[in-house]
């Protein structure tokens, strides 16, 4: 998604600003652009590449704003990109988001002459007029974000001002306070080479950021916002000899699933420690369902876990994608738990439901990879899936980590409600433990999977089909391999096959199913052989007493019911060399974005 | 990746080589590295940039060395990511590169000279490189640390893979002492080759005893009733049953799980190792994942092994229990027996010898 940056200190910003964007280059893009002010303002931008920008290496400005655009309103073309300025050259903005009212707005300016089909671009000529009123830039920003409806976060810079201007509504910004300068970004990936002290603009912030530092006024009035240490290392996020994000990100599951549970399982004891956890004992005791809101790999996380707390903790679980939820009729919102799962904690589907929950006085528990995201700050309570930062577009190990800590989720519910069936709960806990093991057992066979993806790589679709756990792992699988391949993918229930989708399979369409503990194996056999009889070929995923008759095979170890989770990480590999062999952008595939901030 | 003293060898190696100086590494990578890598990273941790260079066929050492000449500029250590290097080693060849300014190798005093390649050498020059072993005293074989400069690329240059093992490192060693421009350093510490399992036991005890962590341990996730001994090292995620005892040159590695009365002694117990309630477990090294049930009796001692067709007699081996292989509840080990990747040993059964990878073992 797009993405900003803002710099002003005592070094030139130019380099600051290209470097920072380039930092941001992950999150998806497909133009950029930088403006730098002095007593005058220059603006660089164009659809492409950050390092294709061509600014002259003798700009000394020492403030200046960066953006790289995702299209939303208007097609990627070089008058689209940001910063846009207003009719007199004096003022730049970067923004993300969207601005709903923009038609109403534009009306108002029917004498200004717009050069972009972007809504941002009403920011810059409502600043003219405010600007004509006032020298003061932080006050024209507040006189034009009251007019505006709709999502934000905005840098302003303008010609002859010392400083930049931030403002936020429901689209994520930080500042990051330097040793030699202060930052504005849209996340804190930039800024980790350069401070590790930020703060967090909440809704209706704006910012007033200078050489000296950096004032927040809310309403009006002069606020504190919190500083947050930054505690991952800038370099955590480098491909550490991997040619790809996604690569290296599926290679640290072991370690990621790891982190997820140390100190939450202990072996000896009976129970799950989630005293990060810090919903009440009652609460959880009471409520009659859990609803689960989210979207893209997230969701089918929920869908997994929606059927070990049914499993485990005897309360109705219902799973929603977050941009169709509403709260439904026939629910008591003192005993509905709403559980929104995001990686980036920014996703705005899930934001907005989770906020319509809020208003209704339903409780809220975030579950996500990030600390000090708007999901975390914004719910009653939030779980931490300690997974580290993932970059690769496509998601990989957030999958597993938001499982197995919605599986601990599903323990301590059970525990909470006294319905914990002992024998049943060690076993879990002996299988998260036994998780990263059996994951690093799979990815050992990297270069057997690579062989059968690059085999198989031409089908002219792909199906994945499992039941119970694995259904949502079948759609993972399918969906993993359609957003990084481009080819067509689809995952089902494999019962659903006979009831339309085996028309499409041939030949030439393989099939890859899931025959696991978990996933009712034995019944998923006779859907194999449905496919079989059409001549596709059939690579299976199998645990002990499953395998045979099959084009390829790969073992499952005995994990009972997270052995879905690891067929997953065959899946992972697979869609991979399958995308590798055909040369596609991984880590960025084409109109896709890491964290989705618009809804 | 193996790991003494629950560290990767080659972590050990790359962090002797920062002590002795190094300011950034380069890996020369194979098959496995995705292990390398995600254990690695970019090199943060060590606080030193790390690069990696893959090899794609396993040509030998010769190859690997012309695989980083650009990836190099200047002076650098050449070690082996599988063999274990002294501190005072490193210093002894860096000073005589000072010295010099000529490519150094480390020339040690073996026990076992009939494994290494020879090196004969006059003074401190080497004069000749040998990929065989040698059977003459004064047993001087190659060491496997070297410092080099651009000249070894010259020389490593056309050097085609030889059937000796030694992978024309040799050849390449040889055509620069016969340009005079070799020197050795002697080195007669203990030299820590990690062949052999055996060799591992010791080199993981020797290495416990001295960073014993007995002090700062902390307990989570060992029952109160468990005995660990000072020179045992626990890796996180680890759950000791109660009246476990863990004895002496033990190292555990992640998420292990040890069961009640478990009795281990001068172990290597890889990440996710599960052991079953009163197992008892001598001179033992379990894989990653390999699980062993209630009961199993590993004695430990004195064995004779057969490795590659050459025996062993009198070497330190309880068993070898490889990745992923499952012992059921029972199950005995003979003092020696390797147990393949995979196997799965039912209930009761006695192992001896060596069980081939995927083997299942039944009872008669």
């Amino acid at each position: 998604m797009c993405g900003i940056i803002g710099y002003i200190g005592e070094q030139p910003a130019r380099p600051r600003l290209v470097a920072g964007l380039e930092q941001l280059e992950y999150r998806g893009y497909d133009s950029a652009g930088i403006g730098l002010v002095d007593d005058g303002l220059s603006v660089f931008k164009q659809v492409g590449l950050v390092s294709g920008l061509d600014i002259p290496e003798s700009t000394t400005q020492t403030c200046g704003i960066g953006h790289t655009r995702w299209s939303t309103h208007g097609k990627p073309t070089d008058a689209n990109a940001h910063p846009h300025t207003d009719c007199s050259g004096r003022v730049a903005v970067v923004h993300n988001g969207i601005i709903g009212n923009y038609d109403e707005l534009r009306t108002t300016l029917s004498d200004h002459e717009f050069t972009s089909e972007t809504d941002t671009e009403v920011v810059a000529h409502l600043l003219e007029v405010e600007l004509e009123r006032t020298d003061d830039l932080r006050e024209a920003v507040s006189a034009v974000v009251a007019q505006i409806e709709g999502s934000y976060a905005l840098g302003v810079v303008a010609a002859g001002y010392d400083g930049i201007i931030a403002a936020r509504r429901n689209s994520p910004l930080v500042v990051g306070h330097g040793s030699d300068g202060n930052f504005i970004a849209s996340d804190v990936t930039p800024l980790l080479a350069h401070t590790r002290s930020v703060s967090y603009l909440e809704d209706g912030d704006i910012a007033q950021v200078t050489r000296e530092g950096v004032t927040i006024w809310q309403d009006g009035k002069p606020i504190d916002r919190e500083r947050h240490t930054i505690e991952w290392s800038p370099d955590a996020a480098e491909k550490g000899g991997y040619d790809h994000y996604m690569l290296k990100e599926i290679h640290e599951q072991p370690t990621a699933l790891r982190q997820a549970i140390a100190g939450r399982i202990n072996g000896i004891e009976e129970g799950v420690d989630l005293s990060d956890l810090s919903l009440s004992e009652e609460f959880l005791a009471s409520i009659d369902e859990i609803q689960f809101v989210a979207c893209g790999t997230s969701y089918h996380a929920c869908l997994y876990a929606k059927q070990l707390i049914e499993e485990f903790a005897d309360v109705r679980a219902t799973v929603e994608f977050a941009s169709e939820y509403s709260i439904g009729s026939g629910r008591d919102p003192e005993r509905t738990l709403v559980v929104g799962v995001s990686q980036s904690g920014e996703t705005a589907d899930t934001l907005r439901a989770l906020r319509m929950a809020h208003r209704v006085g339903i409780r809220t528990l975030g579950v996500t990879n990030t600390v000090g995201s708007t999901m975390a700050r914004e719910c009653d309570d939030a779980l931490y899936i300690r997974a580290g930062p993932e970059i690769g577009v496509a998601a990989t190990k957030t999958f597993a980590s938001q499982i197995i800590v919605l599986a601990m989720f599903a323990l301590t519910v059970a525990e909470t409600r006294g319905e914990l069936d002992v024998t049943a709960g060690r076993e879990l806990r002996r299988n998260l433990q036994g998780l990263p093991g059996a994951v690093q057992g799979v990815l050992n066979q990297n270069e057997d999977i690579k062989a059968v993806a690059e085999a198989y790589a031409d089908g002219e679709a792909f199906f994945f089909i499992g039941r119970r756990l694995g259904g949502p792992v079948s759609l993972e699988g399918a969906l993993k391999l359609k957003e990084i391949s481009y080819d067509h993918a689809e995952g089902f229930p494999a019962g659903e096959l006979k009831h339309g989708p085996l028309a499409l399979v041939t030949e030439e369409t393989p099939v890859l199913a899931i025959l696991t503990d978990g996933t009712r194996p034995e019944e998923t056999q006779n859907n194999v052989k449905e496919v079989q009889a059409r001549g596709a070929p059939v690579i299976a995923i199998a645990a002990d007493g499953y395998r045979g008759g099959h084009d390829v095979e790969f073992e499952v170890p005995d994990l009972g019911l997270l052995e879905p989770l690891v067929a997953n990480v065959y899946l992972q590999l697979f869609a991979y060399h399958v995308a590798n062999s055909k040369g596609r952008a991984i880590d960025k595939p084409r109109n896709l974005a890491k964290s989705v901030t618009v809804e | 990746m193996i790991p003494v003293g629950n560290k990767p060898i080659l972590e050990s190696v790359l962090t002797t080589a920062i002590d002795a100086g190094v300011d950034s590494a380069v890996f020369v990578v194979g098959h496995a590295r995705e292990r390398i890598q995600s254990h690695f990273g970019d090199g943060d941790e060590w606080d030193i940039p790390i690069e990696y260079v893959v090899q794609k066929h396993r040509l030998g050492g010769a190859h690997a060395l012309s695989q980083v000449e650009s990836a190099v500029d200047g002076p650098f250590l050449t070690l082996h990511g599988d063999q274990l290097v002294e501190r005072r080693l490193l210093d002894r060849l860096i000073e005589r590169w000072t010295e010099t300014n000529d490519p150094v190798m480390a020339a040690v005093q073996s026990t076992r000279p009939t494994e290494y390649g020879a090196v004969e050498i006059d003074g401190d020059a080497v004069r000749s490189v040998s990929p065989t072993p040698t059977a003459d005293p004064p047993f001087l074989v190659n060491g496997g640390a070297y410092v080099f400069d651009e000249r070894v690329f010259e020389a490593a240059r056309n050097v085609t893979e030889t059937a000796d093992g030694d992978f024309g490192m040799a050849t390449a060693l040889q055509r620069l002492a016969n340009k005079q421009a070799l020197s050795a350093v002697r080195h007669q510490g203990p030299w820590q080759d990690l062949t052999y399992p055996w060799d591992l036991l010791s080199t993981n005890a020797t290495l416990l005893h001295d960073h014993e962590d007995g002090d700062e341990r902390s307990r989570e996730g060992v029952h109160e009733t468990a005995v660990i001994a000072d020179d045992v090292a626990l890796d996180e995620g680890v759950s000791v049953g109660p009246n476990a005892t863990l004895l002496s040159g033990t190292s555990v590695g992640r998420n292990v799980r040890i069961g009640a009365n478990a009795t281990l002694s001068n172990c290597i117990v890889m990440d996710g190792g599960r052991i079953g309630n009163g197992a008892v477990l001598n001179d033992c090294i379990l894989g990653e994942s390999a699980s062993v049930g209630p009961n199993v009796t590993v004695e430990g001692g004195s064995a004779r092994v057969v490795v590659d067709d050459a025996i062993h007699r009198d070497v330190t081996l309880g068993g070898v229990v490889a990745d992923g292989a499952r012992l059921g509840g029972n199950v005995t080990l003979t003092p020696g027996t390797v147990v393949g990747q995979d196997v799965s040993a039912h209930s009761g059964t006695v192992l001896e010898g060596q069980i081939e990878s995927g083997e299942t073992v039944r009872r008669a």
